[in-house]
């Protein structure tokens, strides 16, 4: 009988069980470890963000899923990585601190003999002094953040309503952010809620990032081939800013917030202040909180995770400039680095190197974005894992190994600029590969056939049909398996 | 001197891109052709 522990239960980790049950027979075991005792479909806690949605509609109970399934739940924050064991047995095994309210701070060891990390991030709000829900600026990553989001933003309305101007402040809250989609949804978002009630006069909603451009979405920038013509991303993304009358803030790293105001310095060294009434403003991502040792109780956390805390896989990490990168440098496999039975899926391997240019104001402040870790490659990814696990359970190790380099498969995006089924507004993106390859197709990086972009009502049929599409996966409802990553 | 642009010198959508946006019928087709698009990546993502 296998053992096979997943560590998280978002989109990577959550597919990654669903497959492997399906894969393996009833004798192995598959075991899932989250401090979270719900799943959340992360694309829509931006509708959760502007009141358009509400928690409930965006998360649902993992416990009784996984107990239809016959998987087992553990309620638990992984916190220390033993792949070879201790001095008291040679088994690896992962310690855990249970957070559910019966067993809630209890630690055990849990026995593994094939381990998925599938973590996610770790919301990095400390990065930056006076970031995040406990600072002075709100946040969508999680749909409770996004619910006390919506109270504030509904204060804010009810300002405007009374005739107060607003300045609404949304974006990148620290020199190394990604998600900038995120951020660009929930600025388009806002803009539309508030023109809906009829206050838009009074509102300047100002986004501001670490992008060198607009468009640039922590990959670079993409060109789109658009009936015959190619449009680049920036040229696609101003439009939009300037149609909603949307102004930002570019190059900018945010140092430190305070009521009101924050502080920041752009690519040229100069800083700056931007007062703001109400401000959205995402943490930088970092791996969570994990220390990995070796048998005899060294701490090899050095050799497993790189130092942003993501657990170093099959990719090249070493330091070289940015005209030698890669696609090839980029993961396949997402095994682990010295340890064959443990895998590391979605958002929790360590990328190589970023895709944006790397950029550094002249007083050493890194301002570019970091990789994307969209929902679409974490799920691929997350399958490929369990796929080469099942392989390794029923054929050892001749088993097939799976692959999905970001440099070999596309993503698609929709990006809501909107909620409404007749007056709703999303841009919808596809990006291939995502990895730029400028020596497969020349200097854009990418296939301009399958690059694309376009706005309108459809796109924003389409995010809708998959928040519901994804969330009726996820509950591993009948057939969940014919619906792809 | 302000670090907030306002992309004023940004094109605009025209009048007629506009209308397309929110006209159902082309955006129904639109629908259409943007799921076969992401089909097309979904499909190309496993292999």
């Amino acid at each position: 009988m296998a053992q096979v522990v997943i560590l998280g239960a978002g989109v990577a980790g959550h597919t990654a069980a669903l497959h492997l049950r399906r894969q393996i027979g009833k004798e192995h075991k598959v075991i899932v470890v989250s401090p979270n005792s719900k799943w959340n479909w992360i694309p829509s806690n931006i509708w959760v963000g502007v009141g358009q949605m509400t928690d409930k509609q965006v998360t649902f109970p993992l416990a009784p899923i996984y107990k239809r399934k016959n998987i087992e739940f553990h309620q638990a924050l992984a916190f220390e990585l033993h792949p070879e064991g201790n001095s008291e047995t040679s088994k690896p095994h992962v310690k855990l601190k249970y957070t559910d309210s019966t067993r809630n701070g209890e630690i055990a060891n849990l026995e593994y003999d094939f381990l998925i990390n599938a973590t996610g991030p770790k919301l990095n709000f400390g990065a930056t002094p006076g970031l995040g829900p406990d600072g002075h600026t709100w946040s969508v990553c999680t749909a409770s953040h996004a619910t006390e989001t919506a109270q504030e933003f509904e204060k804010i309305i009810q300002k405007l309503k009374s005739g107060q101007k607003q300045t609404l402040l949304i974006g990148m809250g620290h020199g190394t952010c990604t998600c900038q989609g995120a951020a660009f949804e929930y600025t388009f978002n806002v803009e539309h809620e508030i023109k809906s009630e009829g206050v838009r006069d009074l509102a300047e909603i100002i986004y501001i990032t670490n992008e060198e451009h607009l468009g640039d979405f922590g990959m670079d920038g993409m060109n789109f081939g658009i009936k015959g013509n190619t449009v680049s991303s920036e040229y696609f993304t101003e439009s939009l800013f300037q149609e909603r009358g949307v102004k930002a803030i570019m190059s900018a790293a945010i140092e430190k917030v305070e009521p009101g105001v924050v502080h920041y310095e752009l690519i040229d060294g100069t800083r700056d202040t931007q007062k703001f009434d109400f401000a959205m403003l995402l943490p930088p991502f970092r791996g969570v909180d994990m220390k990995a040792f070796d048998q005899t109780g060294i701490d090899i956390t050095e050799k497993v995770f790189a130092p942003s805390g993501f657990m170093k896989v099959d990719a090249d990490y070493s330091a070289k400039p940015y005209e030698e990168w890669k696609p090839s440098d980029w993961p396949k496999t997402y095994q682990s680095v010295g340890y064959d039975n443990i895998w590391a899926a979605g958002i929790a391997f360590a990328p190589p190197h970023q895709m944006s240019r790397p950029r550094t104001s002249p007083n050493g402040t890194v301002i570019a974005p970091a990789p994307p870790r969209t929902g679409m490659p974490s799920g691929v990814i997350g399958r490929a894992v369990s796929e080469t696990i099942a392989e390794r359970i029923k054929h050892g190790a001749n088993g097939k190994v799976h692959t999905a380099s970001m440099a070999e498969m596309g993503a698609a995006c929709i990006a809501s600029a909107g909620k409404g089924w007749f007056d709703g507004q999303a841009a919808s993106m596809t990006v291939f590969p995502i990895i730029p390859d400028r020596e497969k197709y020349g200097a854009d990086g990418r296939d301009i056939k399958e690059t694309y972009g376009e706005i309108g009502l459809s796109a924003h049929w389409m995010k809708h049909m998959l928040h519901y599409l994804f969330i009726y996966k996820a509950k591993a409802r009948p057939f969940w398996y014919l619906i792809p990553e | 001197m302000s670090n907030v642009v306002t992309f004023t010198h940004a094109q605009a959508p025209t009048k007629r891109e506009l209308s397309a946006r929110t006209n159902l019928i082309y955006q129904l087709w639109r629908f259409l052709v943007l799921n076969i698009k992401m089909l097309k990546m979904v499909a190309k993502a496993h292999h």
